[in-house]
């Protein structure tokens, strides 16, 4: 962003037609995966579930007549069923600028967010902070079709210092198997079956460091960058961190039931590949709530 | 002064004596069906152009209020947001194009609407938001209730095309039909084909983080 363009968007956030519109969401949600762990197979593939709650509030801030600037903070968490270990509460905040290309429902749009946070898990190792940025590109197709494009970055920093293990060390990596980062570029569509049934549909290809949990594995080791103890799932487990190219699905069914509150049941398939040998796959299933002011 | 006002009032008793009513219920999909204009237009003598009016259409909770309002031709509307967030109307439709930039509160400029025909309302940021107006051609209008009764009171006696509309009727204009109005009032009724309804959802969809 230019200087110039920082400066507009200062100018408008103090001049006298700057008003503030508030912003909140909130959403509880139930969910299902297969492969918890993101093992690649054997007695490393667990499954669990988790129940969740986020709520968001914030403010939008008018730039004009096609462009706003929004600033919401935002506090996610969920409890697992069986591995209590990864129990987490995320508290963080997002900054968007959003602009319309145009006047009308068929107008494209372009979003750009940022933001960070922490996120504090049960399992105190696993604590991270966070930041993310993204650009998305949108538009409707008629009265019934949403069609976005998005990019998005994220990085991820252990919280703590791990103590790197004796064997690990012998191996010659490193312990930080929490910091990670990915891109991903994403494709989804929005279309609108009924006045209040929606079809979400999207297709994510995401490169970047995938974090698996397995027992003690020569091979996984050596392939991998980063290694950690992690008994999230067990005595003698290692989280290790490997670089993996990504493909996810996801469909979802969303049902308006009123202004402001839809249900939503979601399915998300992910492929992670890292090399030959070494693929996760996933499967997850959502129950959401959602709630919008 | 006094004589020539009293030559008009007896000019006019004639025609004020004549006048009848026009009641037409209208169903669609084998129900009542609210929110459809109907207007008469005379097909014995040109058509007597209606008093511009100043009206209003509110925006209350994100929505217009009315959904659809009829105005007189040459009649100016004005816009009142009662949200505590801003709106941005405007229209694409032939018979009035206008935007009004982002506003709270009521606009100081009315619009205008000078030209008989249907204008779509909508805000530019909030997609769900549709409103109707239609702007009527003649005095003699109504729009049917929630039992689908439309009454025009004061038509004078003659035969008039009957035109009407609904916001989910098939094809781009009205529906017509010719009626003659006598001493009493005259009953119609009319079941109108209708296509699908759809208006742009406004509860929150996964992965769209639009406007509410």
């Amino acid at each position: 962003m230019t200087r110039a363009a920082l400066l507009a968007i200062l100018a408008a956030l103090a001049g006298p037609e700057a008003v503030a519109d508030p912003i909140a969401t909130a959403a509880l949600a139930l969910d299902y995966d297969d492969n918890i762990a993101n093992a690649a197979g054997g007695r490393d593939l667990v499954d669990d579930v988790s129940f969740g709650a986020r709520a968001a509030a914030g403010w939008r801030w008018m730039l004009g007549d096609r462009s706003d600037l929004s600033a919401v903070a935002q506090l996610d968490g969920a409890r697992q069923a069986r591995y209590t270990g990864l129990d987490r509460l995320e508290t963080g905040g997002t900054i968007t600028l959003h602009t319309k290309l145009g006047l009308g429902g068929d107008a494209p749009w372009l979003k750009i967010s940022g933001g960070g946070g922490w996120c504090d898990v049960a399992f105190a190792p696993r604590d991270v902070w966070y930041w993310r940025a993204g650009a998305a590109l949108g538009t409707r197709f008629g009265e019934r079709l949403d069609v976005a494009l998005a990019f998005d970055y994220e990085g991820r920093a252990a919280g703590h210092d791990v103590d790197v293990p004796f064997l690990v060390r012998r191996f010659g990596l490193r312990g930080d198997a929490y910091d990670t980062q990915a891109k991903s570029l994403g494709l989804s569509a929005v279309y609108a079956l009924t006045e209040r049934l929606s079809l979400v549909a999207g297709y994510t290809r995401r490169a970047g460091d995938v974090v698996s949990t397995v027992h003690i594995d020569r091979e996984v080791f050596e392939a991998s960058s980063a290694i950690t103890p992690d008994p999230t799932f067990g005595p003698g487990r290692f989280a290790y961190r490997l670089g993996a190219d990504s493909n996810v699905y996801d469909l979802t069914f969303s049902l308006a039931l009123g202004a402001h509150l839809a249900l939503d049941l979601g399915y998300r398939h992910q492929d992670s590949e890292a090399y030959e040998e070494l693929a996760y796959h996933n499967e997850m299933l959502r129950l959401a709530l959602v709630y919008a002011y | 002064m006094r004589t020539e006002l009293r030559a008009v009032l007896l000019a006019l008793l004639p025609a004020v004596a004549q006048a009848g009513s026009l009641e037409l219920t209208v169903r669609g999909d084998h129900a009542p069906l609210a929110d459809a204009v109907v207007v008469a237009v005379p097909l014995d003598a040109p058509a007597p152009a209606p008093v511009p009016g100043e009206l209003a259409i509110d925006q209350i909770d994100k929505e217009f209020v009315s959904r659809v309002t009829i105005v007189p031709l040459g009649s100016r509307v004005k816009f009142p947001n009662h949200d505590q967030i801003r709106h941005q109307v405007y229209s694409f439709s032939p018979a009035k194009r206008f935007e009004l930039p982002l506003y709270a509160g009521t606009p100081a400029n009315p619009i205008e609407f000078d030209m008989p025909g249907v204008v779509a309302l909508g805000c530019n940021i909030h997609d769900w938001m549709l409103g109707y107006v239609y702007v009527a051609p003649t005095p003699w209008f109504a729009k049917s209730g929630n039992d689908g009764r439309a009454r025009i009171d004061g038509v004078p006696a003659g035969r008039y095309r009957l035109q009407i509309w609904h916001p989910r009727l098939v094809g781009a204009t009205e529906t017509t039909r010719e009626v003659t109005v006598g001493d009493g009032p005259a009953n119609e009724a009319i079941e109108l084909e209708l296509k699908p309804g759809f208006k742009p959802r406004r509860a929150p969809v996964p992965g769209i983080a639009g406007y509410r």
